[in-house]
């Protein structure tokens, strides 16, 4: 009758509905089976999409990891961190102050135009300019630029800092061109030119940014021609499309997913501890932290290896010392500090707190601190520190810490260029109390001095002993707790070659070549 | 019918200014500095000063919210994001087609299959089909969706291997995201139809359309539904204006860049004008879905329709 | 009773509704016919059966709940209880059609009175849209309503009104038989005797037979030929209108005449009839009227009484009866 046949039309037509969906789907399924020699294509999944292209805009590890493949910077560290010329031909510490760059002649930017040194002026100037990398490169003299022809330039710093050449190979130092900036204006982050061996096609905000090789690349010609860079923010839809081959190269792989990589005989995981330091800082002025035992005894009261062990599962290590591994001049001699609750007690006894004391600990809400704040809670207790864990908003937590509201707190720093300087100077200097990024208030005049000296002082034997006394005074003087280093786990089907990884996160993919 | 609508646009104005007024007071009173997590914990203070400066910060409140609205009117502009520099509506109008074809095929899905499922459950009350169709539809709005989206990962983009887990470039890409999103919608549409249907079935004007002798399909599809669709509608309407407010789980699943995704990117980072720009431009859309609701009430139902004119 | 005589026979019809508090005997061995060309009152108190009946010759029980048992119903000679759901549809609105109690409900609120007729006229003959318009427009204006209202919704109609509609739906087709149910009651006073009127006149214009359900006797005596008095489900008393009015027989007939205010004569109290009507998930045993019955004897609970012809086309259900029938 009339019901039923109702029925029959409806339940054929969503039968129908879902035939349609999964057939029209029969096309794709990756492209997974095709001939590697044939691919022109890399794909690669990122956590987060690219802020800005603009290098002098942004300052953050997305933006960065495209902006690399489009731009080049003047000079290059390579895995040992040396340092290398890039656009420049030769480069030149004239004194304690200038510096001196021969550029390569007949460079050209992705719209034509060839690279001039008033290309490298503008770009450095506006690079110094930039609040988002004031801390890089704020320290630029920018009325010292001296343009001797259109491939040699030299400029100041307004104080001697031997990192600086390291930092001009961060994405901060790219060189932009000109006219490419002025004509964008505001939309410039956008519509990036560079020199770099891809060039800018289309940017898809939130989903994915495309390139394609530049063709008059002055460097190795790229073996592949088109790199897209897709956002996916879950980390399992990272896995899965690596696994379905719907990506090459798979960023941030998380704990979970690791040995689902390792088992799978079609893909390989790359892996390298980042310039990352994750640590729980004492307030160094307020009491009872501002006495040494207590922060030695807090020290001593807390099992490092197991809270990193037990959050982290594997990826990134524990920390020795206040500067990642993979920077120059890291003591690789500094060991684990020790876990000893006798000591513990019996410091915080000399100090005055037999029976321990309430305190509070702050953190973010990202999920791994918060963890580790919650173990070190447990273990603070066996000493009989009562500790309230409080869980802020990024914005808002990073705002008290500058205003040094904080008792005990955990945060992370990142070297983001080789030089041992923009490792320990931001969060132990005097100058960057609070708001620069010395969260814990640390004040010591020994380190404030050796950090300056550092600073100026040329790489050598001599440079190389002021970092290690830093390293050893800061572990001697327990300003913080030093938790773990970070790791880049990047996936990759396994005809991906020559990914090479960097400690700061983002990473030269236009080397990779398939085989 | 002119005049009806372009008063409720000329409503839209208090409903802009308020809710532009509560958003700058919320973003205003929570703590946490725009200028320090656009430069980061590793900038020097001198430098996040400087920036507080030039994005006019400093200035007491009703002085920035004066000029937000100033430039609103003027100028019709809704100001540059402070993180990526780029002027807000852009940033909006790249992310909002993003949720609009979402949105869109998540009603689209919830509409073909939450219809008929309901006027069959409606026709067939009590039967087998209405009590699983019953079943599913509860188990449809209390499923959270990002594990539904999850689970439909699973099945078709791990297991079977036909449908990308990820992206939103095609129409298969969309396939996913939208039934996951859909699915609360087609349970909701599916039991207001029931719902509605067996209000209408009841009434006299059912018997004497089957006392004229009219077939039993056109008895339930032209008058029966005819007559039911108000509620259905309304249903509709306010699923799909909350779906136009972005679905930030379901968006970060399926790694799809909408404005659910961008309003929550722009609250952690204090991006004040790109929260603002996306609230008014969610509430203005969600305004215009309720006015096309209410010009479609006048549409079905004619009783409505003269009170209009 | 030859099947030639009677457009409509209906012969032991039983129907009952199945409800969560018990079976409901609705329509119990009910019979009852109706010629050619007349209008048969079917009168009873609210719950006796009237509408059910007439869902039941319509076949329009709504099922589930309700279902019809067992029974004939014989129309120009052929059982409608054997026909398809098709040949039904084809019956309905052409042959027999209805118009029903509440004209307020009864007209779909979004469709125009226009296409709310004409949509009558495409079902059962074959006609164009335009020609169907055009019919339904002069429908509009045999019931006393400009043709240019066609256009107009029923919310836009007063009760009155609407009735009329309904009865311009209703004789579209020129059907053979009107079910009226109660088309009156829901309407003011005034507004009543215009739509009887009209159906009156109607009926004879259209030549139909008419079945007139109603609770108002007064109506009965206006426009029927024959009248059949329902209680608990079945007819209990049958005759045409003069003899009724002259000589009810049945103590339950009787009852309702006494309970109708009497202009002419002075009476002290208005006599209602004792007690309730019986619920119709337990219905007393024997004759169903006994337990309120002022006569009531023994044997009234005990037995059910047959129908007894006491004159001429005089039925009646009632021991009382028999006895004097047997004299």
């Amino acid at each position: 009758m009339e019901k039923g046949k109702m029925t029959k039309i409806a339940l054929a037509l969503i039968v129908v509905l879902m035939v349609g969906m999964l057939a029209g789907c029969g096309g794709g399924g990756g492209n997974k089976s095709s001939n590697v020699e044939d691919k022109d294509e890399l794909i690669v999944a990122t956590a987060y999409d690219a802020k800005s292209l603009d290098p002098h805009a942004v300052n953050d590890v997305a933006s960065s990891n495209v902006m690399l493949q489009i731009y080049d910077t003047l000079v290059t560290i390579d895995g040992d961190g040396n340092i290398n010329p890039s656009v420049a031909e030769t480069f030149e510490q004239v004194d304690e102050v200038t510096y001196k760059f021969t550029l390569k002649k007949g460079i050209k930017f992705h719209n034509g135009e060839e690279m001039k040194a008033e290309d490298v002026k503008f770009s450095i100037e506006r690079a110094a300019n930039s609040p988002a990398i004031a801390h890089i490169f704020g320290d630029i003299d920018t009325e010292s630029f001296e343009i001797a022809d259109d491939y040699t330039i030299s400029f100041k710093l307004n104080n001697p800092n031997t990192g600086f050449l390291s930092s001009l190979a961060h994405t901060g130092g790219s060189i932009l061109n000109q006219k490419a900036v002025e004509a964008e204006g505001d939309n410039y982050g956008m519509k990036p030119v560079g020199t770099g061996p891809f060039k800018f096609v289309n940017w898809a905000k939130g989903d994915r940014v495309e390139l394609e090789k530049f063709a008059d690349y002055h460097g190795d010609e790229p073996k592949f021609s088109k790199m897209v860079i897709r956002v996916i923010p879950e980390p399992t839809n990272r896995t899965i499309e690596l696994e379905s081959g719907g990506v090459d190269v798979a960023y941030e792989i998380t704990t979970n997913d690791i040995s689902r990589i390792e088992e799978n005989e079609d893909l390989q995981l790359s892996r390298m501890i980042d310039n990352q330091i994750q640590y729980l800082g004492f307030n160094n002025q307020k009491e009872p932290f501002n006495d040494i035992k207590v922060r030695q005894a807090i020290s001593y009261a807390i099992d490092t290896t197991s809270v990193v062990e037990t959050v982290w599962r594997g990826v990134g290590k524990v920390a020795e010392g206040p500067m990642a591994p993979n920077v120059k001049y890291a003591d690789h001699s500094i060991e684990v500090h020790e876990y000893n609750v006798e000591k513990a007690k019996e410091l915080l006894a000399e100090a005055g707190y037999p029976d321990g004391f309430k305190t509070k600990l702050w953190t973010n809400e990202k999920q791994e601190r918060v963890d580790m704040a919650t173990i070190i809670q447990s273990q603070l207790k066996e000493v009989g520190i009562d500790v309230d864990i409080e869980i802020l908003e990024w914005g808002a937590y990073l705002d008290s810490l500058s205003k040094g509201e904080q008792d005990m707190f955990i945060i992370g720093w990142t070297c983001q260029t080789a030089d041992p300087d923009l490792a320990l100077y931001g969060p132990l200097s005097q100058e960057t109390l609070g708001a620069g990024a010395n969260f814990s208030f640390f004040i010591d005049d020994e380190v404030n001095d050796l950090l300056i000296k550092g600073r100026r002082i040329e790489d050598s034997p001599e440079r190389e002993a002021i970092y290690k006394k830093i390293q050893n005074r800061v572990v001697e003087q327990a300003p913080w707790v030093f938790l773990s280093n970070g790791e880049a786990v990047v996936g990759s089907a396994k005809y991906v070659k020559n990914l090479e990884l960097t400690p700061f996160g983002y990473h030269p993919l236009f080397k990779i070549y398939f085989e | 019918m002119i005049k009806y609508i372009f008063r409720r646009i000329v409503m839209l104005i208090p409903v802009i200014l308020g809710v532009t007024f509560i958003v700058f007071s919320l973003m205003y009173i929570t703590p946490g500095d725009p200028a320090r997590l656009v430069l980061g914990e590793s900038a020097p203070d001198e430098a996040v000063q400087q920036l507080r400066e030039e994005m006019g910060l400093n200035k007491p409140f009703l002085v920035q919210y004066g000029n937000y609205i100033k430039n609103l009117v003027v100028n019709r502009d809704i100001g540059i994001s402070y993180v990526t520099k780029r002027p807000v509506m852009q940033e909006i109008l790249s992310a909002f087609p993003a949720t609009v074809k979402l949105a869109g095929l998540s009603i689209f899905f919830a509409i073909i299959i939450g219809i008929p499922i309901g006027i069959i459950s409606a026709v067939k009350k009590y039967s087998f089909f209405d009590n699983i169709s019953m079943i599913f539809a509860l188990i449809g709005i209390s499923m959270p969706v990002f594990w539904l989206g999850l689970l439909l990962i699973l099945l078709f983009s791990v297991k079977l291997k036909v449908l990308p887990a990820s992206g939103f470039s095609s129409f298969k890409d969309m396939i996913l995201p939208a039934v996951s999103l859909g699915a609360q919608s087609v349970a909701v549409i599916t039991r207001m139809t029931r719902s509605s249907m067996l209000e209408v079935i009841r009434q006299d004007y059912i018997r004497t359309a089957r006392a004229k002798g009219q077939k039993e399909k056109v008895v339930i599809l032209k008058h029966s539904l005819g007559n039911a669709l108000i509620p259905i509608i309304t249903s509709i309407g306010l699923q799909f204006g909350g779906l136009l407010g972005g679905a930030v789980l379901t968006e970060s699943i399926f790694s799809i860049p909408g404005i659910g995704r961008l309003m929550v990117e722009s609250i952690k980072m204090r991006d004040f004008p790109v929260v603002q720009g996306s609230v008014l431009f969610i509430a203005i859309s969600f305004s215009i879905v309720n006015l096309l609701v209410d010009l479609l009430y006048a549409y079905v139902d004619p009783r409505i329709r003269s009170q209009y004119s | 009773m030859s099947k030639n005589k009677n457009l409509l026979d209906i012969k032991n019809l039983t129907i009952h509704y199945g409800t969560d508090s018990g079976t409901v005997y609705a329509v119990d061995n009910l019979n009852l016919d109706i010629g050619y060309g007349e209008t048969l009152g079917f009168v009873g108190e609210t719950g006796a059966g009237k509408t059910t009946t007439a869902l039941g010759i319509m076949q329009l029980i709504p099922n589930p709940p309700g279902k019809i048992i067992d029974g004939e119903i014989y129309f120009e000679g052929e059982n409608l209880l054997n026909k398809t759901e098709k040949e039904m549809r084809d019956i309905r609105g052409s042959k027999i059609s209805m118009i029903f109690q509440d004209p307020m409900t009864s007209l779909n609120p979004v469709m125009t009175v226009g296409d709310q007729i004409a949509e009558m006229i495409k079902l059962h003959d074959k006609v164009t849209n335009e020609e169907a318009d055009k019919r339904a427009k002069e429908m509009l204006e045999v019931v006393g309503i400009r043709k240019e209202r066609a256009k107009d919704y029923p919310h836009q109609f007063s009760g009155g009104m609407k009735q009329r509609v309904v009865i311009a739906i209703a004789l579209a087709c020129h059907p053979s038989l009107i079910i009226a149910d109660e088309p009156t009651t829901a309407l003011d006073v005034t507004i009543q005797a215009q739509v009887l009127e009209l159906m009156k006149d109607l009926k004879v214009k259209y030549d139909t037979s008419m079945i007139m359900i109603t609770h108002d006797l007064g109506i009965v005596a206006e426009i029927c030929d024959n009248v059949a008095i329902m209680y608990a489900g079945s007819v209990i008393e049958y005759a045409d209108v003069n003899s009724l009015y002259n000589n009810p027989l049945h103590p339950y007939t009787v009852g309702l005449f006494n309970s109708i205010p009497d202009l002419d004569s002075e009476q002290e109290e208005l006599q209602v009839i004792k007690g309730h009507t019986p619920d119709p998930t337990n219905l007393p045993s024997g004759c169903p009227f006994h337990p309120r019955c002022p006569q009531a004897m023994d044997k009234c609970s005990k037995e059910k009484p047959n129908r007894i012809e006491v004159e001429p086309g005089h039925f009646v259900n009632c021991f009382l009866h028999e006895k004097t029938n047997k004299l």
